[in-house]
C-alpha cells in the first residue's frame, strides 16, 4: 500500500482508469461512431440466418467492398434468383468500406466459414486490383477481421516482424487502440479548412514522384495467395464461388494472375469492368455506381449469373 | 529500433527488468550486450565499427594515462584523433568529397565518376565517434581519470539509450556512471522520466512527425508552383518538424536512462523562446556546442587571440558543426551562416547584454520574433536538398501571399498541434524550471499527461517519419 501514496502512483493509475473507460465507451459506442463498424458487428446476425434458413432455399453471400455495396442492388438481385430459379433466394453481404481480398478471406472465415454458416454462393465483386496481394493494415484485420484460430496462422503471414505482431496483438485486444486512426479524419476533415483539398493535392503529388521514381523499375508481381486461400475454404464447404467485376467509370482488364487463379479453382468470371459500359451519370461521385446504375447493372448480371447458378442445388 | 516503436519499449522492458536484479558488474555487462543488440538492430554489419572505435579510443586511452612524457602522451592522442575521425571521414564524407572531386574533374573535362565512391552511413556515427573523442582528448588534459575496465569504457561508447542521437556524453560526467553502482530508480527518478519519456514521445509523435509531411510538400514541390505564405508555413513546420524530433529523442533518452538511475546532460531547452543566436546555441542540441566549444573553439584560440581571431574561431568552428550533421553543401552553408549571425552579434552587441542586464518587455519580444524568424530561414539551407532550392524558396517568399488551401491546413494544424506545446514551454519558461510539471500537484500532472497520451493515441502523423538525427 505505501506505493499508493507516491503521487505518480495515483498519475499513472489515474491514466490507466481513464483509458479504461475509454475502453469501455468505445466498445459501448463503437456501432454509433462508424457506419462500417455496425456493418461488421451486424454480420454475426448476417451468418445466423443462413444457418436457420430452410435446406431448399438458396444462400447468396455477397463479399466485396464499398463497388459491391453500391453496385449491386440486393432486392433486384434476389427478386430476380428467385423468378429465374425457382427457389427462395436469401442474400447477405460483407462489405466494408476499403477492403480488399485479405479482409474477405479473414472475414469469411470468422463470421461464416468457422460458425457452420457457409452460403450456397459467394458472389466475390472486385475491380482490378481487389483480388491481388497486397500488405494488409495488420491492426484493423486483426481487431476485426480474424478468429481466434486463425491469429497465429495470420500472425505468421502477414506480421512476421515484433513492429507488426505488436501492433495486431494490441488492436486485437484494444478497440480504443483499434479504433484510433478513425479520429484524426474526422477530427481534421470536418474542423481544418482546406484539409480534404490538401491532402489530395499531396497524395497526387506523392503518386507522381512515386510513378516517376519507379518508372524504368520492373514492378513486383502480382500474387494471389489470399484469393487462393479464400476459393479453396469455400471449396472446401462445397461452397460455389463466382468473381463478379463491378463496373467503374474507365474500363478495366482483370491481372492474368487473378484468372489463373480462378481457373484453377474452376471458378467463373463474371467480367463487366471491360464489357459493360454505363454512362458518367451512373458514377454520380465518379467511383461508385448510382442506385439507378445499381439496379440496371444488376438486371444485366442476372443473365450470365442464372445459368451459373441453375446447375447449383 | 525507433525510440517511438512498439519494439523499442519491448527491449525496454525487459532491459530494465533484469537490469533492476543485477549487482552493478552485472549491470553493466547486461547494459553493453543490449547496448549492442540495439545497434545491432539499425545495421549488424556495423557493429565492427563500434567495436573498432571503442577498442582505439580506450588503448589509446591507457596508452596516454601510462606515458609519461608530453611528446608520448601527444603521439597517442593523435594516433586516436586520427584514426577516429578518419572512420568518421570515410563512412561519412568520403562519398561527398569524391563526388565534388568528380565534379571537378568534370569540369575540367575528364570523366571522373568512377572516383565516386558510395559507403552506407552507420547509424549515430557522429555522435559515438564525438564521444569516443571527448574521452582520449580528456584523458590528455588530465580532466578525466583513465578507465581501466574494458566493459564500463565500452558501455561508455555504446550505452543504448544516447547510442545513435545523442546527447553527446563526457567521459567527465557520464563515465564515472558507469564505474561506479547507480542509484535505484526511486520516486523521484521515475516521475522525472516518466515525464521526459511522455514528452519526448509527444514531441516526436505528435509535433514532428505531424509537421514533417507539411514540410516535406514544401521541400518536394516546384519552387514556382507555391506562395510566400505556403513556403513561410512549411518552414515553420520543418522548424518544428527538427525541434520536436530531436529534443523528442534526447528527452526520451534522458527519461529512460533516468529510469536506470543514469544522468544525460539537457540536450535542448526551450530552443525557439531564444533571443539571440548565442542564447539560441545555448539552448539548441547543447551537448554538441559545448563539446565544439571545448574541443574545438577553444583548442583553435577561443577568445584569446583579440578580437578578430575569435571571431574566425567562431565562424570555423559554427561552419565544421555544420558539416558534421552531413556531408553536403548546405549543411556547411547553415553552419557559416549560424557562424556570421554569432559574429555579426558578437560585433553588435558585445557583452553589452551583461552591462545592460534583463531587456524590457517590448524589446525582448522584438528579439524573440527576429531571432525565431532568422533561426527559420537557417532551417531552409540545413533543409534544402540543394544551394539552389534553397534560393528558390527563398526568392518565393516575397511573392503570393495568399491563403490557400495548403497554407489554411499548415495554419491550422500548427496550431493545433504545435500551439499548446508552445504555451507549455512558455510557462516553464516563465517558472525557468525544466521539469516544472513534476512539481505541480498529481491531479493537475495526470491532466497533463492525459493531454500527451490521448494525443499520441488519436492524432499519430498519416505517414510514420524516422528521426532525423539517425542520419547524422
Amino acid at each position: 500500500m505505501k506505493i499508493l501514496a507516491h503521487p505518480e502512483t495515483k498519475v499513472v493509475l489515474a491514466l490507466l482508469a481513464l483509458l479504461g473507460l475509454l475502453e469501455l465507451g468505445t466498445r459501448a459506442l463503437e456501432t454509433r461512431l462508424s457506419k462500417d463498424v455496425a456493418h461488421l458487428r451486424s454480420v454475426p446476425a448476417a451468418a445466423a440466418r443462413f444457418q436457420s434458413a430452410p435446406k431448399e432455399t438458396l444462400r447468396v453471400l455477397i463479399l466485396g467492398n464499398s463497388l459491391s455495396r453500391c453496385g449491386l442492388d440486393r432486392a433486384v438481385l434476389a427478386a430476380g434468383l428467385k423468378e429465374k430459379l425457382g427457389r427462395e433466394v436469401v442474400i447477405e453481404a460483407l462489405t466494408p468500406d476499403g477492403s480488399r481480398v485479405e479482409e474477405w478471406l479473414y472475414g469469411y472465415r470468422r463470421y461464416f466459414d468457422q460458425n457452420q454458416a457457409q452460403p450456397d454462393v459467394i458472389l466475390l465483386g472486385t475491380a482490378r486490383l481487389h483480388l491481388t496481394d497486397n500488405p494488409p493494415a495488420v491492426d484493423k484485420l486483426a481487431a476485426f477481421y480474424v478468429s481466434r484460430p486463425d491469429l497465429s496462422g495470420y500472425l505468421k503471414d502477414y506480421a512476421r516482424d515484433v513492429e507488426s505482431a505488436s501492433l495486431a496483438l494490441t488492436a486485437r485486444t484494444s478497440m480504443l487502440f483499434a479504433h484510433r486512426a478513425r479520429v484524426q479524419p474526422l477530427v481534421f476533415y470536418n474542423l481544418v479548412p482546406g484539409y480534404t483539398e490538401t491532402v489530395q493535392g499531396i497524395n497526387a503529388q506523392r503518386a507522381k514522384s512515386a510513378a516517376a521514381h519507379m518508372k524504368g523499375a520492373s514492378a513486383p508481381p502480382l500474387t494471389c495467395a489470399a484469393f487462393d486461400r479464400l476459393l479453396s475454404t469455400a471449396q472446401a464447404s462445397g461452397t460455389k464461388v463466382i468473381v463478379v467485376t463491378i463496373p467503374l467509370p474507365d474500363e478495366y482488364v482483370i491481372p492474368e494472375e487473378v484468372a489463373k487463379t480462378a481457373q484453377a479453382h474452376q471458378t467463373p468470371i463474371v467480367l463487366f469492368g471491360q464489357q459493360l459500359r454505363l454512362p458518367d451519370t451512373a458514377f454520380p461521385d465518379a467511383y461508385h455506381l448510382s442506385e439507378t446504375g445499381a439496379s440496371d447493372f444488376t438486371r444485366q448480371l442476372l443473365e450470365p449469373l442464372v445459368p451459373l447458378l441453375s446447375t447449383f442445388r | 529500433m525507433w525510440f517511438n516503436s512498439f519494439g523499442f519499449w519491448l527491449f525496454f522492458v525487459l532491459m530494465i527488468t533484469v537490469y533492476a536484479r543485477l549487482q552493478h558488474r552485472g549491470q553493466n555487462l547486461w547494459l553493453l550486450a543490449g547496448s549492442y543488440f540495439f545497434y545491432g538492430c539499425f545495421d549488424w554489419r556495423f557493429l565492427s565499427l563500434i567495436l573498432f572505435c571503442t577498442l582505439l579510443n580506450f588503448w589509446t586511452g591507457l596508452r596516454i594515462a601510462d606515458a609519461t612524457e608530453g611528446r608520448e602522451r601527444r603521439r597517442w592522442l593523435a594516433l586516436s584523433l586520427v584514426l577516429s575521425l578518419l572512420l568518421l571521414g570515410v563512412f561519412k564524407y568520403l562519398g561527398f568529397f569524391t563526388h565534388e572531386a568528380a565534379r571537378v574533374l568534370s569540369w575540367m573535362g575528364i570523366d571522373g565518376s568512377p572516383w565516386i565512391i558510395e559507403l552506407a552511413l552507420p547509424a549515430g556515427i557522429s555522435f559515438f565517434t564525438f564521444h569516443a573523442l571527448s574521452y582520449t582528448i580528456d584523458i590528455y588534459r588530465k580532466h578525466t581519470q583513465v578507465c581501466r575496465s574494458f566493459v564500463d569504457y565500452a558501455l561508455f561508447i555504446s550505452f543504448f539509450p544516447q547510442l545513435v542521437a545523442g546527447p553527446i556524453g563526457r567521459s567527465t560526467q557520464l563515465l564515472p556512471q558507469m564505474e561506479n553502482p547507480r542509484p535505484k530508480c526511486d520516486a523521484v527518478r521515475f516521475r522525472e522520466g516518466l515525464y521526459l519519456v511522455l514528452s519526448g514521445l509527444f514531441l516526436k509523435v505528435v509535433i514532428a512527425d505531424n509537421m514533417a509531411w507539411l514540410a516535406s510538400h514544401i521541400f518536394s514541390a516546384l519552387p514556382e508552383t507555391l506562395g510566400g505564405l505556403e513556403v513561410l508555413l512549411g518552414i515553420y513546420a520543418f522548424a518544428f518538424q527538427i525541434y520536436g524530433d530531436f529534443a523528442g529523442y534526447s528527452a526520451i533518452a534522458c527519461g529512460t536512462a533516468l529510469w536506470m538511475g543514469f544522468e544525460l546532460m539537457t540536450n535542448f531547452r526551450r530552443p525557439y523562446f531564444a533571443t539571440d543566436p548565442r542564447d539560441f546555441w545555448q539552448r539548441w542540441h547543447i551537448s554538441l556546442s559545448t563539446w565544439l566549444r571545448d574541443y574545438l573553439y577553444i583548442p583553435l584560440g577561443g577568445n584569446r587571440g583579440g578580437a578578430w581571431a575569435t571571431n574566425r574561431n567562431l565562424w570555423v568552428t559554427m561552419v565544421l558543426g555544420g558539416l558534421w550533421h552531413g556531408a553536403a553543401w548546405t549543411f556547411v552553408i547553415w553552419g557559416a551562416i549560424h557562424g556570421l549571425w554569432l559574429v555579426c552579434h558578437r560585433l553588435l552587441v558585445g557583452d553589452q547584454k551583461r552591462r545592460e542586464g534583463r531587456s524590457s518587455s517590448a524589446v525582448s519580444f522584438l528579439k524573440w520574433i527576429v531571432t525565431f524568424h532568422l533561426v527559420c530561414l537557417t532551417w531552409l539551407a540545413f533543409r534544402a536538398d540543394s544551394l539552389d532550392q534553397a534560393l528558390a524558396l527563398l526568392g518565393r517568399l516575397g511573392t503570393g501571399w495568399t491563403l490557400t488551401d495548403f497554407a489554411q491546413t499548415s495554419l491550422s494544424l500548427m496550431i493545433f498541434f504545435v500551439g499548446p506545446w508552445m504555451l507549455f514551454e512558455a510557462w516553464l519558461e516563465h517558472r525557468r524550471d525544466d521539469v516544472a510539471v513534476t512539481k505541480i500537484a498529481w491531479p493537475l500532472r495526470a491532466v497533463f499527461y492525459a493531454y500527451l497520451v490521448l494525443m499520441l493515441l488519436f492524432f499519430p502523423p498519416p505517414v510514420p517519419a524516422e528521426f532525423i538525427y539517425f542520419r547524422f
